[in-house]
């Protein structure tokens, strides 16, 4: 029963992981945050783009050195590089 | 004040970082565990870069997931990653008529004139007639792949 159990939960776990395609995230010209829906989830702004290159996931803007670099102020999904 | 975050490498299928980077950014605020950030590079496509101070943190964020390993290999500094990391380039004033050297690309070396600037979906393109030829050759590159030698106001 118990590991009936365990191996539910590790199947979910993995079934978790596994999504196919890349979803169609969009970034904010204004301020690079990533999404899939059609407004900004960090500043509101409507100008998003399909044109980006890598992510950064900011988890604890505070003491993340890599926030710090960047100069991001709000936990989030943000693009490196907006390119048009 | 020194921080002795370090980053950890996690191997993932090429392609996934974006969903995985997504299920994890969901996990860590759930569990609270101490990752501070994650990062993708596009030149290193199949690994994430994750923070944090402790090795433990990130392979118990990453622990069940079968296609995310943490790779036991040694952390990276912030150095390291800085390089990686790309900041928008410096705004470089280019003017028609500038001579400029193509440092980047196919033509890497030759030195070319600016016969227009235009604005195209991946940033600023340029249209330039190599010098050096015969004949006028028209070619276009990005602003990033050239280096202004000789400025047009200067020569006026």
């Amino acid at each position: 029963m118990r590991e009936k159990r365990k191996r539910r939960r590790r199947r979910r776990i993995r079934a978790a992981g596994r999504v196919d395609g890349m979803p169609k995230f969009r970034a904010c010209r204004q301020c690079k945050a990533l999404t899939d829906g059609d407004i900004c989830p960090i500043c509101g702004s409507k100008d998003l783009t399909v044109h980006w290159e890598g992510i950064v996931v900011i988890i604890d803007p505070i003491r993340s050195q890599v926030a710090e670099y960047l100069g991001i102020k709000r936990a989030g999904m943000y693009a490196l590089r907006v390119l048009g | 004040m020194e921080r002795p975050f370090l980053f950890f490498t996690i191997k993932v299928p090429s392609g996934q970082e974006a969903n995985i980077m997504r299920f994890l950014k969901a996990r860590a605020e759930s569990s609270g565990v101490q990752v501070m950030s994650l990062v993708f590079v596009p030149k290193m496509r199949g690994y994430i870069f994750a923070e944090s101070a402790r090795s433990y943190d990130v392979s118990k964020l990453v622990r069940g997931i079968s296609r995310a390993k943490l790779l036991p290999a040694d952390p990276v500094t912030f150095q390291e990653i800085e390089n990686l990391l790309m900041k928008e380039p410096e705004k470089v004033s280019i003017e028609v008529g500038d001579v400029v050297r193509i440092i980047k690309g196919n033509f890497k070396g030759y030195q070319a004139k600016v016969a227009a600037i235009t604005e195209s979906e991946k940033g600023t393109v340029l249209i330039l007639n190599l010098v050096g030829f015969g004949k006028s050759w028209e070619i276009k590159m990005p602003v990033e792949y050239v280096k202004v030698v000789e400025s047009h106001s200067e020569e006026s």
